[in-house]
Protein backbone atom coordinates (compact mmCIF):
# COMPACT_ATOMS: atom_id res chain seq x y z
CA UNK A 1 0.00 0.00 0.00
CA UNK A 2 2.74 2.39 1.07
CA UNK A 3 4.52 1.51 -2.12
CA UNK A 4 1.53 2.53 -4.21
CA UNK A 5 1.36 5.89 -2.52
CA UNK A 6 5.06 6.38 -3.12
CA UNK A 7 4.71 5.47 -6.77
CA UNK A 8 1.65 7.68 -7.04
CA UNK A 9 3.56 10.61 -5.62
CA UNK A 10 6.52 9.94 -7.86
CA UNK A 11 4.24 9.79 -10.86
CA UNK A 12 2.58 13.04 -9.91
CA UNK A 13 5.85 14.88 -9.45
CA UNK A 14 7.00 13.50 -12.79
CA UNK A 15 3.76 14.64 -14.41
CA UNK A 16 3.85 18.13 -13.03
CA UNK A 17 7.47 18.35 -14.12
CA UNK A 18 6.82 17.27 -17.66
CA UNK A 19 3.80 19.53 -17.89
CA UNK A 20 5.72 22.53 -16.74
CA UNK A 21 9.05 21.66 -18.32
CA UNK A 22 10.42 24.76 -19.95
CA UNK A 23 10.20 24.95 -23.68
CA UNK A 24 11.16 27.58 -26.18
CA UNK A 25 9.52 27.78 -29.57
CA UNK A 26 11.42 29.35 -32.44
CA UNK A 27 8.83 29.94 -35.13
CA UNK A 28 10.09 30.85 -38.60
CA UNK A 29 7.72 33.52 -39.92
CA UNK A 30 7.15 35.67 -42.93
CA UNK A 31 5.47 38.88 -41.88
CA UNK A 32 2.56 37.86 -39.66
CA UNK A 33 2.17 34.25 -40.81
CA UNK A 34 4.15 31.13 -40.10
CA UNK A 35 6.62 30.33 -42.86
CA UNK A 36 5.41 27.96 -45.57
CA UNK A 37 8.19 26.66 -47.79
CA UNK A 38 7.80 27.39 -51.52
CA UNK A 39 4.82 29.65 -50.93
CA UNK A 40 4.83 32.82 -53.03
CA UNK A 41 5.06 35.97 -50.95
CA UNK A 42 4.40 39.44 -52.24
CA UNK A 43 6.69 41.65 -50.28
CA UNK A 44 7.16 45.34 -51.05
CA UNK A 45 8.07 45.38 -54.75
CA UNK A 46 9.27 41.78 -54.77
CA UNK A 47 7.68 38.41 -55.46
CA UNK A 48 9.61 35.73 -53.65
CA UNK A 49 9.58 32.28 -52.15
CA UNK A 50 11.74 30.44 -49.66
CA UNK A 51 12.57 26.84 -50.53
CA UNK A 52 14.94 26.00 -47.69
CA UNK A 53 15.59 27.44 -44.27
CA UNK A 54 17.82 26.04 -41.54
CA UNK A 55 19.75 27.62 -38.72
CA UNK A 56 21.64 26.69 -35.58
CA UNK A 57 20.76 27.93 -32.11
CA UNK A 58 23.54 27.24 -29.60
CA UNK A 59 24.62 27.96 -26.03
CA UNK A 60 21.05 28.75 -24.96
CA UNK A 61 21.02 30.26 -21.47
CA UNK A 62 18.03 31.28 -19.35
CA UNK A 63 17.96 34.29 -17.04
CA UNK A 64 15.73 35.53 -14.26
CA UNK A 65 16.31 39.07 -13.00
CA UNK A 66 19.58 39.08 -14.92
CA UNK A 67 21.08 36.05 -13.25
CA UNK A 68 21.52 32.69 -14.96
CA UNK A 69 18.95 30.12 -13.91
CA UNK A 70 19.66 27.42 -16.47
CA UNK A 71 21.97 26.52 -19.34
CA UNK A 72 20.62 24.19 -21.98
CA UNK A 73 22.44 20.85 -22.00
CA UNK A 74 22.17 20.66 -25.75
CA UNK A 75 25.26 22.16 -27.36
CA UNK A 76 23.61 23.17 -30.61
CA UNK A 77 20.10 22.88 -31.92
CA UNK A 78 19.22 22.78 -35.61
CA UNK A 79 16.06 24.52 -36.73
CA UNK A 80 14.86 23.09 -40.03
CA UNK A 81 11.81 24.54 -41.80
CA UNK A 82 10.90 21.08 -43.15
CA UNK A 83 10.45 19.69 -39.63
CA UNK A 84 8.21 21.64 -37.26
CA UNK A 85 9.33 19.56 -34.26
CA UNK A 86 12.73 21.19 -34.68
CA UNK A 87 11.20 24.58 -33.78
CA UNK A 88 10.93 23.53 -30.14
CA UNK A 89 13.73 23.28 -27.64
CA UNK A 90 12.60 21.36 -24.60
CA UNK A 91 14.40 21.51 -21.26
CA UNK A 92 13.74 18.59 -18.99
CA UNK A 93 13.00 20.67 -15.96
CA UNK A 94 10.98 23.54 -14.68
CA UNK A 95 12.32 26.95 -13.74
CA UNK A 96 11.20 30.53 -14.08
CA UNK A 97 12.91 32.86 -16.52
CA UNK A 98 12.30 36.21 -18.14
CA UNK A 99 15.16 36.41 -20.59
CA UNK A 100 17.14 34.09 -22.84
CA UNK A 101 20.50 34.47 -24.47
CA UNK A 102 21.75 32.31 -27.33
CA UNK A 103 24.02 32.23 -30.35
CA UNK A 104 22.88 32.06 -33.93
CA UNK A 105 25.30 29.48 -35.27
CA UNK A 106 27.94 27.11 -33.97
CA UNK A 107 30.81 28.44 -31.85
CA UNK A 108 34.43 28.28 -32.97
CA UNK A 109 35.44 25.65 -30.42
CA UNK A 110 32.83 23.24 -31.77
CA UNK A 111 33.92 24.11 -35.30
CA UNK A 112 37.46 22.89 -34.66
CA UNK A 113 36.67 19.89 -32.46
CA UNK A 114 36.01 17.25 -35.09
CA UNK A 115 32.92 15.20 -35.69
CA UNK A 116 29.66 15.26 -33.70
CA UNK A 117 26.38 13.40 -33.98
CA UNK A 118 22.75 14.50 -33.98
CA UNK A 119 22.06 18.11 -34.90
CA UNK A 120 25.75 18.68 -35.62
CA UNK A 121 26.05 15.74 -38.03
CA UNK A 122 27.48 17.06 -41.34
CA UNK A 123 24.86 14.89 -43.07
CA UNK A 124 22.30 17.59 -42.15
CA UNK A 125 23.66 19.72 -44.97
CA UNK A 126 24.91 22.47 -42.68
CA UNK A 127 28.63 21.72 -43.03
CA UNK A 128 31.09 22.82 -45.70
CA UNK A 129 33.05 19.80 -46.84
CA UNK A 130 35.64 21.65 -48.96
CA UNK A 131 36.59 23.97 -46.13
CA UNK A 132 35.91 22.87 -42.56
CA UNK A 133 33.16 24.76 -40.84
CA UNK A 134 29.47 24.82 -40.08
CA UNK A 135 26.94 26.88 -41.98
CA UNK A 136 25.27 28.86 -39.21
CA UNK A 137 22.26 30.09 -41.11
CA UNK A 138 21.01 28.93 -44.49
CA UNK A 139 18.21 30.30 -46.58
CA UNK A 140 17.50 29.61 -50.26
CA UNK A 141 14.73 30.50 -52.65
CA UNK A 142 13.93 32.74 -55.55
CA UNK A 143 13.10 36.40 -55.81
CA UNK A 144 11.96 38.49 -58.75
CA UNK A 145 14.66 41.03 -57.91
CA UNK A 146 17.46 38.46 -58.01
CA UNK A 147 19.39 38.61 -61.30
CA UNK A 148 20.78 35.05 -61.06
CA UNK A 149 19.68 32.05 -63.14
CA UNK A 150 16.03 31.23 -62.38
CA UNK A 151 16.11 34.16 -59.94
CA UNK A 152 17.60 31.87 -57.32
CA UNK A 153 19.36 33.21 -54.27
CA UNK A 154 21.57 31.32 -51.84
CA UNK A 155 22.54 32.74 -48.48
CA UNK A 156 24.75 30.24 -46.67
CA UNK A 157 26.10 32.18 -43.74
CA UNK A 158 29.04 30.65 -41.92
CA UNK A 159 32.63 31.20 -40.86
CA UNK A 160 34.26 30.96 -37.43
CA UNK A 161 37.73 32.42 -37.95
CA UNK A 162 38.35 35.86 -36.40
CA UNK A 163 38.48 37.49 -39.85
CA UNK A 164 35.13 36.09 -40.98
CA UNK A 165 33.32 35.37 -37.74
CA UNK A 166 29.59 34.98 -38.41
CA UNK A 167 28.46 33.77 -34.98
CA UNK A 168 26.03 36.27 -33.48
CA UNK A 169 24.60 36.52 -30.00
CA UNK A 170 21.00 37.36 -29.20
CA UNK A 171 19.62 38.46 -25.87
CA UNK A 172 15.83 38.52 -25.67
CA UNK A 173 13.21 39.20 -23.01
CA UNK A 174 10.72 36.42 -23.56
CA UNK A 175 8.41 33.91 -21.94
CA UNK A 176 9.35 31.23 -24.45
CA UNK A 177 7.74 32.18 -27.74
CA UNK A 178 10.23 33.53 -30.25
CA UNK A 179 9.63 34.30 -33.89
CA UNK A 180 12.26 34.40 -36.62
CA UNK A 181 11.08 37.15 -38.93
CA UNK A 182 12.57 36.10 -42.26
CA UNK A 183 10.85 38.98 -44.09
CA UNK A 184 13.20 41.35 -42.29
CA UNK A 185 16.12 39.84 -44.16
CA UNK A 186 14.63 40.92 -47.49
CA UNK A 187 14.16 44.39 -46.11
CA UNK A 188 17.79 44.63 -44.99
CA UNK A 189 19.62 42.94 -47.86
CA UNK A 190 19.68 44.26 -51.41
CA UNK A 191 18.98 40.99 -53.16
CA UNK A 192 19.72 42.46 -56.58
CA UNK A 193 23.35 42.78 -55.42
CA UNK A 194 23.86 40.14 -52.75
CA UNK A 195 22.24 36.91 -53.88
CA UNK A 196 24.97 34.31 -53.69
CA UNK A 197 26.86 34.00 -50.41
CA UNK A 198 28.22 30.51 -49.88
CA UNK A 199 31.56 30.82 -48.09
CA UNK A 200 33.11 32.65 -45.14
CA UNK A 201 33.55 36.15 -46.59
CA UNK A 202 32.89 39.84 -45.98
CA UNK A 203 29.45 39.35 -47.51
CA UNK A 204 28.66 36.60 -45.04
CA UNK A 205 29.80 38.76 -42.12
CA UNK A 206 27.56 41.62 -43.29
CA UNK A 207 24.53 39.36 -43.49
CA UNK A 208 25.40 37.81 -40.11
CA UNK A 209 25.24 41.29 -38.59
CA UNK A 210 21.58 41.50 -39.58
CA UNK A 211 20.55 38.12 -38.16
CA UNK A 212 20.01 39.04 -34.49
CA UNK A 213 17.29 41.55 -35.46
CA UNK A 214 15.25 38.70 -37.00
CA UNK A 215 14.60 37.19 -33.58
CA UNK A 216 11.60 38.70 -31.84
CA UNK A 217 9.77 37.81 -28.70
CA UNK A 218 6.09 36.92 -29.17
CA UNK A 219 4.60 37.75 -25.83
CA UNK B 1 57.69 -8.02 5.41
CA UNK B 2 60.06 -5.95 3.32
CA UNK B 3 60.29 -8.85 0.87
CA UNK B 4 56.54 -8.82 0.49
CA UNK B 5 56.53 -5.13 -0.25
CA UNK B 6 59.20 -5.59 -2.91
CA UNK B 7 57.29 -8.48 -4.47
CA UNK B 8 54.10 -6.45 -4.41
CA UNK B 9 55.84 -3.49 -6.03
CA UNK B 10 57.27 -5.77 -8.70
CA UNK B 11 53.85 -7.24 -9.32
CA UNK B 12 52.24 -3.82 -9.62
CA UNK B 13 55.04 -2.70 -11.91
CA UNK B 14 54.57 -5.71 -14.18
CA UNK B 15 50.82 -5.26 -14.30
CA UNK B 16 51.25 -1.58 -15.00
CA UNK B 17 53.65 -2.26 -17.85
CA UNK B 18 51.06 -4.57 -19.37
CA UNK B 19 48.55 -1.76 -19.26
CA UNK B 20 51.07 0.53 -20.94
CA UNK B 21 51.87 -2.03 -23.61
CA UNK B 22 48.19 -2.48 -24.32
CA UNK B 23 47.63 1.27 -24.64
CA UNK B 24 50.50 1.69 -27.06
CA UNK B 25 49.66 -1.27 -29.18
CA UNK B 26 48.44 0.69 -32.22
CA UNK B 27 50.31 3.92 -31.81
CA UNK B 28 53.88 3.95 -30.59
CA UNK B 29 55.84 6.98 -31.74
CA UNK B 30 59.43 7.38 -30.55
CA UNK B 31 59.96 9.47 -27.43
CA UNK B 32 61.48 12.39 -29.37
CA UNK B 33 58.16 12.93 -31.16
CA UNK B 34 56.15 15.60 -29.32
CA UNK B 35 52.68 15.07 -27.89
CA UNK B 36 50.12 14.51 -30.66
CA UNK B 37 47.60 17.22 -31.52
CA UNK B 38 44.83 14.67 -32.09
CA UNK B 39 42.72 13.83 -29.06
CA UNK B 40 42.84 10.05 -28.73
CA UNK B 41 40.28 9.84 -25.96
CA UNK B 42 36.99 9.73 -27.82
CA UNK B 43 37.00 6.96 -28.74
CA UNK B 44 40.41 5.39 -27.99
CA UNK B 45 42.14 3.45 -30.76
CA UNK B 46 40.72 -0.01 -31.10
CA UNK B 47 41.58 -2.82 -33.50
CA UNK B 48 38.03 -3.22 -34.86
CA UNK B 49 37.69 0.47 -35.60
CA UNK B 50 41.12 0.59 -37.22
CA UNK B 51 40.33 -2.42 -39.40
CA UNK B 52 36.98 -0.93 -40.41
CA UNK B 53 38.75 2.32 -41.30
CA UNK B 54 41.29 0.38 -43.31
CA UNK B 55 38.60 -1.43 -45.30
CA UNK B 56 36.76 1.85 -45.95
CA UNK B 57 40.02 3.49 -47.02
CA UNK B 58 40.48 0.90 -49.77
CA UNK B 59 36.82 0.63 -50.81
CA UNK B 60 35.64 2.58 -53.90
CA UNK B 61 32.12 2.42 -52.43
CA UNK B 62 32.92 5.90 -51.08
CA UNK B 63 32.75 7.33 -54.62
CA UNK B 64 29.65 8.05 -56.68
CA UNK B 65 30.25 5.38 -59.33
CA UNK B 66 32.20 2.96 -57.10
CA UNK B 67 35.47 3.50 -58.97
CA UNK B 68 37.64 5.64 -56.72
CA UNK B 69 38.84 4.81 -53.22
CA UNK B 70 41.00 6.89 -50.89
CA UNK B 71 43.88 4.64 -51.94
CA UNK B 72 43.39 5.55 -55.60
CA UNK B 73 45.30 8.74 -54.85
CA UNK B 74 46.92 7.72 -51.55
CA UNK B 75 48.73 4.49 -52.29
CA UNK B 76 50.50 2.69 -49.44
CA UNK B 77 53.54 2.03 -51.66
CA UNK B 78 53.95 5.76 -52.17
CA UNK B 79 53.73 6.57 -48.47
CA UNK B 80 50.05 7.25 -49.24
CA UNK B 81 50.77 9.81 -51.95
CA UNK B 82 50.49 9.24 -55.69
CA UNK B 83 53.39 9.11 -58.14
CA UNK B 84 51.77 8.62 -61.53
CA UNK B 85 50.27 12.06 -61.81
CA UNK B 86 51.28 15.58 -61.00
CA UNK B 87 47.66 16.50 -60.22
CA UNK B 88 45.21 14.09 -58.62
CA UNK B 89 42.72 12.18 -60.75
CA UNK B 90 39.14 11.50 -59.76
CA UNK B 91 35.93 10.01 -61.11
CA UNK B 92 34.85 10.42 -64.76
CA UNK B 93 38.53 10.99 -65.68
CA UNK B 94 38.52 14.37 -64.03
CA UNK B 95 41.73 16.01 -62.93
CA UNK B 96 42.01 18.05 -59.77
CA UNK B 97 44.20 21.07 -59.27
CA UNK B 98 46.68 19.78 -56.70
CA UNK B 99 49.11 16.92 -56.12
CA UNK B 100 47.77 14.31 -53.67
CA UNK B 101 49.83 14.71 -50.48
CA UNK B 102 51.40 11.81 -48.59
CA UNK B 103 49.60 10.60 -45.48
CA UNK B 104 51.58 9.85 -42.35
CA UNK B 105 52.16 11.30 -38.89
CA UNK B 106 48.73 12.89 -39.17
CA UNK B 107 48.18 12.89 -35.40
CA UNK B 108 50.59 15.83 -35.15
CA UNK B 109 48.93 18.01 -37.77
CA UNK B 110 46.45 20.76 -36.99
CA UNK B 111 45.32 21.40 -40.54
CA UNK B 112 45.04 19.29 -43.66
CA UNK B 113 45.26 19.91 -47.41
CA UNK B 114 47.88 22.09 -49.11
CA UNK B 115 45.92 25.18 -48.11
CA UNK B 116 44.85 23.99 -44.65
CA UNK B 117 41.19 24.03 -45.68
CA UNK B 118 40.39 21.20 -43.26
CA UNK B 119 40.76 21.82 -39.54
CA UNK B 120 40.48 18.32 -38.07
CA UNK B 121 41.49 14.84 -39.19
CA UNK B 122 37.94 13.57 -38.54
CA UNK B 123 36.52 16.03 -41.07
CA UNK B 124 39.12 15.45 -43.76
CA UNK B 125 37.45 12.54 -45.58
CA UNK B 126 34.30 14.60 -46.23
CA UNK B 127 36.25 16.77 -48.67
CA UNK B 128 37.33 14.11 -51.21
CA UNK B 129 34.03 12.22 -50.80
CA UNK B 130 32.07 15.35 -51.78
CA UNK B 131 34.46 16.92 -54.30
CA UNK B 132 33.00 16.66 -57.82
CA UNK B 133 36.37 15.80 -59.38
CA UNK B 134 37.48 13.40 -56.66
CA UNK B 135 34.79 10.97 -55.46
CA UNK B 136 31.78 13.04 -56.51
CA UNK B 137 29.50 11.63 -53.83
CA UNK B 138 28.22 12.87 -50.50
CA UNK B 139 28.07 11.44 -47.01
CA UNK B 140 24.34 10.65 -47.16
CA UNK B 141 24.85 8.60 -50.30
CA UNK B 142 27.76 6.76 -48.68
CA UNK B 143 25.72 5.99 -45.56
CA UNK B 144 22.91 4.65 -47.75
CA UNK B 145 25.23 2.37 -49.72
CA UNK B 146 27.01 1.07 -46.62
CA UNK B 147 23.65 0.38 -44.98
CA UNK B 148 22.75 -1.89 -47.87
CA UNK B 149 25.76 -4.10 -47.14
CA UNK B 150 25.30 -6.82 -44.54
CA UNK B 151 29.04 -7.18 -44.20
CA UNK B 152 29.50 -3.51 -43.40
CA UNK B 153 26.68 -3.56 -40.87
CA UNK B 154 28.52 -6.35 -39.11
CA UNK B 155 31.82 -4.49 -39.21
CA UNK B 156 30.20 -1.38 -37.75
CA UNK B 157 28.56 -3.49 -35.06
CA UNK B 158 31.92 -5.02 -34.13
CA UNK B 159 33.64 -1.67 -34.14
CA UNK B 160 31.05 0.47 -32.37
CA UNK B 161 28.73 -2.06 -30.68
CA UNK B 162 25.99 -0.53 -32.82
CA UNK B 163 25.22 -1.32 -36.44
CA UNK B 164 23.62 2.06 -37.23
CA UNK B 165 25.95 3.55 -39.80
CA UNK B 166 26.46 7.28 -39.31
CA UNK B 167 28.73 10.08 -40.46
CA UNK B 168 30.60 10.12 -37.20
CA UNK B 169 31.25 6.37 -37.18
CA UNK B 170 32.53 6.40 -40.77
CA UNK B 171 34.79 9.37 -40.12
CA UNK B 172 36.06 8.09 -36.77
CA UNK B 173 36.95 4.72 -38.31
CA UNK B 174 38.81 6.41 -41.18
CA UNK B 175 40.64 8.62 -38.67
CA UNK B 176 41.64 5.66 -36.53
CA UNK B 177 43.19 3.84 -39.46
CA UNK B 178 45.03 6.95 -40.63
CA UNK B 179 46.31 7.67 -37.12
CA UNK B 180 48.17 4.35 -37.22
CA UNK B 181 50.12 5.57 -40.26
CA UNK B 182 53.19 6.61 -38.29
CA UNK B 183 56.50 6.95 -40.08
CA UNK B 184 59.27 6.74 -37.49
CA UNK B 185 61.61 4.01 -38.62
CA UNK B 186 63.92 5.70 -41.09
CA UNK B 187 67.70 5.49 -40.93
CA UNK B 188 67.53 9.00 -39.44
CA UNK B 189 65.32 7.62 -36.64
CA UNK B 190 67.66 4.69 -36.08
CA UNK B 191 70.61 7.08 -35.80
CA UNK B 192 68.56 9.20 -33.43
CA UNK B 193 67.94 6.15 -31.27
CA UNK B 194 71.61 5.17 -31.37
CA UNK B 195 71.00 2.01 -33.37
CA UNK B 196 72.85 3.10 -36.51
CA UNK B 197 75.31 5.78 -37.57
CA UNK B 198 75.42 8.17 -40.51
CA UNK B 199 78.14 7.84 -43.16
CA UNK B 200 80.48 10.82 -43.57
CA UNK B 201 78.49 11.93 -46.59
CA UNK B 202 75.17 11.70 -44.75
CA UNK B 203 76.67 13.61 -41.84
CA UNK B 204 77.71 16.43 -44.18
CA UNK B 205 74.25 16.32 -45.73
CA UNK B 206 72.64 16.54 -42.28
CA UNK B 207 74.65 19.67 -41.54
CA UNK B 208 73.67 21.19 -44.90
CA UNK B 209 70.05 20.33 -44.18
CA UNK B 210 70.28 22.00 -40.77
CA UNK B 211 71.76 25.14 -42.30
CA UNK B 212 69.43 25.45 -45.27
CA UNK B 213 66.21 23.48 -44.88
CA UNK B 214 65.47 22.91 -41.21
CA UNK B 215 63.59 26.11 -40.43
CA UNK B 216 60.59 24.91 -42.47
CA UNK B 217 61.26 21.19 -42.78
CA UNK B 218 61.99 20.89 -39.09
CA UNK B 219 62.74 17.72 -37.14
CA UNK B 220 61.43 15.24 -36.22
CA UNK B 221 58.59 15.43 -38.78
CA UNK B 222 60.72 17.27 -41.34
CA UNK B 223 57.97 19.83 -41.60
CA UNK B 224 56.83 22.61 -39.30
CA UNK B 225 53.36 22.06 -40.85
CA UNK B 226 53.07 25.81 -41.39
CA UNK B 227 52.21 27.64 -44.59
CA UNK B 228 55.10 29.08 -46.55
CA UNK B 229 55.79 30.64 -49.93
CA UNK B 230 58.85 28.85 -51.29
CA UNK B 231 59.25 31.01 -54.36
CA UNK B 232 57.62 28.82 -56.98
CA UNK B 233 56.60 30.78 -60.07
CA UNK B 234 52.82 30.63 -60.49
CA UNK B 235 51.47 28.12 -62.98
CA UNK B 236 49.19 30.37 -65.06
CA UNK B 237 46.85 27.48 -65.92
CA UNK B 238 46.14 26.85 -62.23
CA UNK B 239 46.77 30.32 -60.79
CA UNK B 240 46.70 28.68 -57.37
CA UNK B 241 47.04 31.13 -54.48
CA UNK B 242 47.19 28.40 -51.82
CA UNK B 243 46.36 29.41 -48.26
CA UNK B 244 44.92 32.71 -49.52
CA UNK B 245 42.01 30.81 -51.07
CA UNK B 246 40.91 29.94 -47.53
CA UNK B 247 41.82 33.00 -45.49
CA UNK B 248 41.52 35.74 -48.16
CA UNK B 249 44.40 37.33 -46.28
CA UNK B 250 46.88 39.05 -48.63
CA UNK B 251 49.76 37.79 -46.48
CA UNK B 252 48.78 34.22 -47.29
CA UNK B 253 49.05 34.51 -51.06
CA UNK B 254 51.11 31.73 -52.67
CA UNK B 255 51.62 29.97 -49.35
CA UNK B 256 51.21 26.20 -49.11
CA UNK B 257 51.53 23.77 -46.26
CA UNK B 258 55.13 22.58 -45.89
CA UNK B 259 55.26 18.88 -46.81
CA UNK B 260 57.34 16.44 -44.80
CA UNK B 261 60.66 15.29 -46.25
CA UNK B 262 60.14 11.83 -44.82
CA UNK B 263 59.65 9.14 -47.49
CA UNK B 264 60.59 11.55 -50.23
CA UNK B 265 61.81 8.83 -52.61
CA UNK B 266 58.32 7.36 -52.58
CA UNK B 267 56.30 10.55 -52.94
CA UNK B 268 57.46 12.21 -56.18
CA UNK B 269 56.41 14.29 -58.04
CA UNK B 270 57.06 17.22 -55.72
CA UNK B 271 55.32 20.48 -54.81
CA UNK B 272 51.61 21.26 -54.55
CA UNK B 273 51.19 20.94 -58.31
CA UNK B 274 53.66 18.09 -58.79
CA UNK B 275 55.86 20.20 -61.07
CA UNK B 276 59.18 18.55 -60.18
CA UNK B 277 59.83 14.89 -60.89
CA UNK B 278 63.24 14.58 -59.20
CA UNK B 279 64.96 15.70 -56.02
CA UNK B 280 67.65 17.27 -58.15
CA UNK B 281 65.07 19.59 -59.70
CA UNK B 282 63.77 20.49 -56.24
CA UNK B 283 67.22 21.37 -54.95
CA UNK B 284 67.98 23.37 -58.10
CA UNK B 285 64.79 25.32 -57.50
CA UNK B 286 66.00 26.30 -54.03
CA UNK B 287 69.49 27.25 -55.22
CA UNK B 288 68.60 29.06 -58.43
CA UNK B 289 64.85 29.14 -59.10
CA UNK B 290 63.34 31.17 -56.25
CA UNK B 291 61.00 33.85 -57.55
CA UNK B 292 60.60 36.91 -55.36
CA UNK B 293 57.11 37.96 -54.35
CA UNK B 294 55.62 39.95 -51.46
CA UNK B 295 54.88 36.90 -49.36
CA UNK B 296 58.12 34.97 -50.02
CA UNK B 297 59.22 33.30 -46.79
CA UNK B 298 61.89 35.33 -45.02
CA UNK B 299 64.29 32.42 -45.02
CA UNK B 300 64.94 33.08 -48.69
CA UNK B 301 66.27 36.59 -48.03
CA UNK B 302 69.57 34.77 -47.86
CA UNK B 303 70.05 32.68 -50.97
CA UNK B 304 70.86 29.00 -50.68
CA UNK B 305 74.22 28.21 -52.21
CA UNK B 306 75.30 24.61 -52.65
CA UNK B 307 78.20 23.21 -54.68
CA UNK B 308 77.46 20.14 -56.77
CA UNK B 309 79.24 17.99 -54.17
CA UNK B 310 77.15 19.52 -51.43
CA UNK B 311 73.98 18.76 -53.38
CA UNK B 312 75.06 15.13 -53.56
CA UNK B 313 75.74 15.09 -49.81
CA UNK B 314 72.41 16.73 -49.05
CA UNK B 315 70.55 14.16 -51.14
CA UNK B 316 72.41 11.33 -49.40
CA UNK B 317 71.09 12.64 -46.09
CA UNK B 318 67.59 13.13 -47.46
CA UNK B 319 67.56 9.50 -48.52
CA UNK B 320 67.98 8.49 -44.87
CA UNK B 321 64.46 9.86 -44.39
CA UNK B 322 62.91 7.04 -46.40
CA UNK B 323 60.95 4.69 -44.19
CA UNK B 324 60.75 1.30 -45.89
CA UNK B 325 59.23 -0.32 -42.82
CA UNK B 326 56.39 2.16 -43.05
CA UNK B 327 55.90 1.98 -46.81
CA UNK B 328 55.87 -1.81 -46.90
CA UNK B 329 54.03 -2.38 -43.63
CA UNK B 330 51.46 -5.08 -44.35
CA UNK B 331 49.12 -3.75 -41.65
CA UNK B 332 48.54 -0.65 -43.74
CA UNK B 333 47.93 -2.38 -47.02
CA UNK B 334 44.87 -3.23 -49.05
CA UNK B 335 42.17 -5.08 -47.22
CA UNK B 336 38.94 -5.99 -48.90
CA UNK B 337 35.64 -6.52 -47.23
CA UNK B 338 35.23 -10.29 -47.32
CA UNK B 339 33.39 -11.33 -50.48
CA UNK B 340 31.73 -14.17 -48.64
CA UNK B 341 30.18 -11.88 -46.09
CA UNK B 342 29.15 -9.43 -48.80
CA UNK B 343 26.68 -11.94 -50.34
Amino acid sequence: MKLYVLFGMLFMTFQTHSQNAVKITFMPKFESENLTLNKVYYFKNDTLNISNFKCYISNLTYYKNDSIVHSSIKKAHLIDATDSSSFIILENEFFKFDKIRFNIGVDSLTNVSGIFEGDLDPANGMYWTWQSGYINFKIEGSSSLCPARKNKFYWHIGGYSPSFNTLRQVSLKTNGKVSIQLDKLFEEIDISEEYQVMSPSDGAVQIADKLPSLFKSNQ
Amino acid sequence: MRKNVIILCLFVFIMFSFVLIKDNHFFYPPDYFPKPVYNFEQPPLDSNKIELGRILFYDPILSKDNTISCASCHSPFNAFAHTDHDLSHGIFDSIGNRNAPALFNLAWQKTFMWDGAINHLDMQALAPISHPSEMGSNINEVIKKLNESKAYKELFLNAFQDSTISTSKILKALSQFQLTLVSSNTKYDKVKMGKETFTEQEKNGYQLYKNNCASCHSEPFFSNYNFENNGLPIDPALNDMGRYVITENENDKRKFKVPSLRNLSFTYPYMHDGRFMTLQEVINHYTSGIEYSETLSLQFNKSIELSSNEKVDLISFLLTLNDKDFVFNKKHQFKKISDQAKE
